[in-house]
């Protein structure tokens, strides 16, 4: 009786949590179909918005913008973020300890105090544009890979690599062929976390985009006040069925189970 | 640690470099702004100015935000694992699923979703009226700033928390069972002891942002209600007075810094742990 | 009459539609070292687990000193496990976790202390009150464990394969020591272990455990002595098992030769099962056996040489002190007391019989 009391009420906590988490998701999906203008009243069903949006050039320049930075960022992350993963696990204690601590600065500072300070940097050589921004983005989203990568090293066996080494293979051949793929898991979360970072960062591209240059969170910021374009709430519903349609295939397809 | 995974530590040098160059020398000149003013001239006015009525009332009104949005999420969090453990969801990726996927919704989107469900006339107050029930007044009050953080920060909480506690080797669990502890036991002496590494960092990152949020304030607090980073970024895009933005950033960040040496304190040990394969 | 402290009455258990526990009974003895040995799915682990409450079973009955105990959660019962991976509390120091559960039971700060004192000397860990588990070794981490389970006086322990994760020669160390522990506090110990030199060696009694039902129980002598089926007999050390035919009672035909044996009861001209260990044959000068063979190999094992004797189509095992060379033809024989006649199973189910 009482175990399955605490089962139902286990149920429905998730249940209140999940509403939580998704309302606001609802919103914006049921409104990219809302044929009006109107934020709250509903008008009908519509299409509309999705057709004019792929002809909205302001709107598919921010989402290129976007998916370029995001890509650009995750992926030059990624390639830093595992070299510095296999030295730092090399290092000695203390060469490890002030590396960490390099490492969590971006993430334990507020958005805000990096997005100025990378900011009054940049202004002094050179000028703020997708390239400031882009290094921005590759600033914060180091860390992410790092750290997802450096426990998946820490757990792997370096003796493979070892034997490789012995029996003649070369530090890269062996690197490609026995470190590497044990790194496989971690590589691909901490590219995914990147990516998303990226996405979804607001604050940092901000105060250091410059004029001129949009991401689709800048872009929306800058249009509160004039009203906010039914296209967008298209755009992002597109986005996120996208990922969810992604993660689906990739997380729960049988037989593609990761050990993690 | 063996010889050939020696010369592996020079691999983080081209990340070294960046770390001084786009880390360390910005806040260091981030730091240089905050103790000048705009003739060059040394000052501390800057760094005091968060003494300010204007600015403590924000600052301590951040904090508030900030303490309330860590310790709900902190309440919300645990319940939340532990149901996940319970109804063995804990395999597999789902709990990272569930709760990463609404970062795919655009941030600011989100945010103008959370302003028209709560506005007085929202879509909740309409389900409310309907209902025949009261409906709330949290529009630009302090409590639709507090839902907003709490639902953009709630994963970063859940995640480490989530980890240590699925890192926790079942055994260990049975044999406290076996030695006579009752499951609110098991969870006081047990679980939320082991959990503690992951409550840390859960704290670390809730805590910061759900401080210096200005966009969560700006949209759900009506522009009435101000966050210390909201003053900081109309220093900047407003009254174009970057020294003073600057000092109020270095204020802020030396608070940050001291309050997380108080969390962060036994970190060492455990990132030692996980170093156990160089040890030959 | 011993009296007995744990009841098992007609005990089932399906995991995903395969049946692990088959309707057993078993009564366990106060004061009794008892050892459920069985290969890896026997159902010996799931018994453990049963007894110690972490698993229902589907069918059956549970009770401990006549009261039934079925469906009492773990935390209630008076005994407790040695897990096999220790399981030590990683936050808490070996005091502490030693301490763990007479702290729940609310004990004196001078009581718990003396008592984590007297566990510690036990298990002979004393000046270890303050490591952590981490920084034990695994044979230092399993005395913790079965300390932490003996301060709380449990009136039976289980112990689950406490010894499978140590190196051979720990493992025998640690043998002599429960040994003597099991002595000192003088409670019931129930054992799983897959390993049967550990159950011949310290058990009163073993209970041999395979697809879910008892093949055999006895104490280790008669377990080893007189298998009563090929199961066991193959389990249990090495043997020679071959088929055979009983001509009347005490001869039997084995590859075409009578031979002498001790055994009576079959029907004329039944086939059995026979059972012979390495050791109890001795190699003999060719036709001076009840067989010749060829020996096809000779090991060196220290204090015996593992030989191979190839006699029609069977290979014999055999253990000798003295060596033969390769090659030779040689003869076997064979004391008629050595030789342990079984029923052939009628069919596959019956490869599982259950004993007494």
């Amino acid at each position: 009786m009482a175990r399955k009391l605490t089962g139902f009420l286990s149920r429905f906590y998730l249940l209140l949590i999940m509403i939580f988490l998704y309302a606001p998701i609802l919103v914006m999906v049921v409104l990219s179909f809302n044929s009006s203008r109107s934020r709250v009243v509903w008008e009908g069903f519509t299409l509309n918005w999705y057709v004019r949006l792929f002809s909205n050039h302001q709107i598919m320049d921010a989402l290129i913008n976007t998916l370029v930075l995001a890509l650009a960022s995750a992926g030059i992350s990624l390639v830093m973020g595992l070299l510095a993963a296999l030295g730092i696990s090399a290092m000695r204690r203390r060469g490890y300890t002030i590396t960490m601590g390099l490492t969590n600065i971006p993430l334990l500072n507020a958005d805000i105090v990096t997005g100025i300070a990378l900011m009054l940097w940049f202004i002094h050589f050179m000028p703020l544009s997708f390239h400031s921004v882009l290094i921005a983005h590759v600033t914060f989203n180091i860390p992410y890979v790092i750290l997802a990568v450096l426990p998946k090293i820490q757990q792997m066996n370096i003796s493979i690599y070892e034997a490789s080494r012995d029996l003649g293979a070369s530090a890269v051949y062996g690197f490609f062929t026995m470190i590497l793929p044990q790194l496989t898991g971690g590589l691909v979360s901490g590219f995914f976390m990147a990516f998303t970072m990226s996405m979804d960062d607001f604050v940092i591209t901000y105060f250091t985009k410059g004029p001129g240059f949009n991401t689709l969170s800048t872009m929306i910021y800058g249009e509160i006040r004039k009203g906010i374009k039914p296209e967008m709430y298209a755009l992002s519903t597109l986005i996120f069925v996208t990922v969810f349609a992604l993660l689906l295939v990739v997380n729960f397809l049988p037989g593609r189970q990761e050990e993690e | 640690m063996s010889n050939t995974t020696r010369g592996f530590k020079w691999l983080s040098g081209p990340y070294l470099l960046w770390c001084v160059g786009f880390t360390v020398i910005p806040l260091l000149v981030i730091v240089q702004y905050a103790f000048t003013d705009t003739t060059g001239a040394f000052t501390l006015s800057n760094i005091l100015a968060i003494l300010d009525p204007i600015h403590s009332k924000a600052f301590l009104f951040s904090l508030e935000i900030a303490l309330g949005c860590t310790v709900l999420c902190i309440l919300l969090a645990y319940p939340l694992v532990l149901v996940f453990r319970r109804l063995h969801l804990s395999r597999g990726k789902f709990m990272l699923f569930v709760l990463i996927l609404p970062m795919w919704m655009n941030f600011i989107l989100r945010l103008l979703a959370w302003q028209m469900l709560l506005s007085n006339n929202g879509i909740i107050n309409n389900l409310l009226i309907r209902l025949g029930l009261q409906p709330l007044a949290v529009a630009n009050t302090w409590i639709s700033i507090m839902i907003g953080v709490i639902y953009e920060y709630l994963p970063y909480m859940v995640l480490p928390i989530y980890n240590a506690i699925t890192d926790i080797d079942e055994g260990v669990i049975q044999a406290a069972q076996d030695l006579g502890a009752d499951s609110g036991t098991i969870f006081r002496k047990v679980i939320f002891p082991l959990s503690i590494p992951g409550l840390k960092s859960g704290i670390t990152m809730v805590f910061v942002p759900s401080m210096t949020s200005f966009v969560i304030a700006d949209l759900l607090g009506g522009g009435r209600l101000q966050l210390i980073g909201n003053i900081i970024e109309q220093e900047f895009n407003r009254s174009m007075d970057w020294h003073l933005g600057s000092g109020l950033s270095v204020a802020l960040m030396v608070f940050v810094l001291i309050s997380m040496a108080f969390t962060m304190k036994s970190e060492n040990v455990v990132e030692e742990e996980g170093r156990q394969w160089r040890v030959n | 009459m011993p009296e007995s402290i744990l009841e098992l009455k007609n005990i089932s258990k399906t995991f995903d539609g395969k049946k692990v526990i088959d309707h057993l009974d078993l009564t366990i003895y106060k004061n009794e070292f008892i050892t459920l040995l069985g290969p890896s799915g026997c159902g010996k682990s799931t018994l453990l687990r049963i007894i110690g409450g972490f698993v229902q079973p589907d069918e059956g009955r549970v009770f401990c000193n006549g009261v039934d105990i079925t469906d009492l959660p773990p935390e209630k019962r008076n005994l407790h496990t040695v897990f096999q991976k220790y399981s030590l509390f990683p936050h808490y120091d070996v005091a502490e976790n030693i301490a763990f559960g007479l702290k729940l039971k609310k004990k004196s700060k001078e009581y718990i202390r003396d008592k984590v004192k007297y566990a510690l000397r036990l298990v002979n860990m004393e000046g270890f009150e303050h490591r952590k588990p981490n920084l034990l070794s695994g044979g230092q981490q399993q005395r913790v464990a079965i300390a932490r389970a003996i301060v709380n006086e449990p009136e039976i322990l289980l112990l689950d394969e406490p010894l499978g994760a140590l190196d051979l020669k720990l493992r025998q160390e640690m043998q002599r020591e429960l040994m003597k522990i099991k002595r000192e506090v003088g409670i019931t110990f129930v054992y799983v272990t897959h390993d049967q030199g550990e159950a011949l060696t310290m058990s009163d009694r073993i209970i041999v455990m395979n697809q879910g039902l008892i093949q055999q129980m006895g104490d280790p002598k008669s377990i080893y002595d007189e298998p009563q089926n090929a199961f066991v007999a193959d389990f249990i050390g090495e043997s020679n098992i071959i088929t055979g035919i009983m001509r009347k009672d005490c001869l039997v035909e084995i590859q075409g030769q009578d031979v002498m044996c001790v055994d009576t009861g079959f029907q004329k001209d039944e086939p059995v099962d026979v059972v012979i260990r390495p050791e109890d044959l001795s190699i003999v000068p060719e036709g001076a056996g009840f067989i010749d063979g060829l020996a096809t190999d000779v090991i060196y094992q220290g204090a015996y040489y593992d030989i191979r004797v190839l006699a029609d189509d069977y290979e014999w095992a055999i253990q000798s002190v003295n060596p033969v060379m390769c090659g030779t033809r040689v003869g076997l024989a064979i004391l008629p007391e050595n030789i342990q006649i079984m029923h052939k199973p009628r069919s596959a189910d019956e490869e599982v019989i259950r004993g007494k």
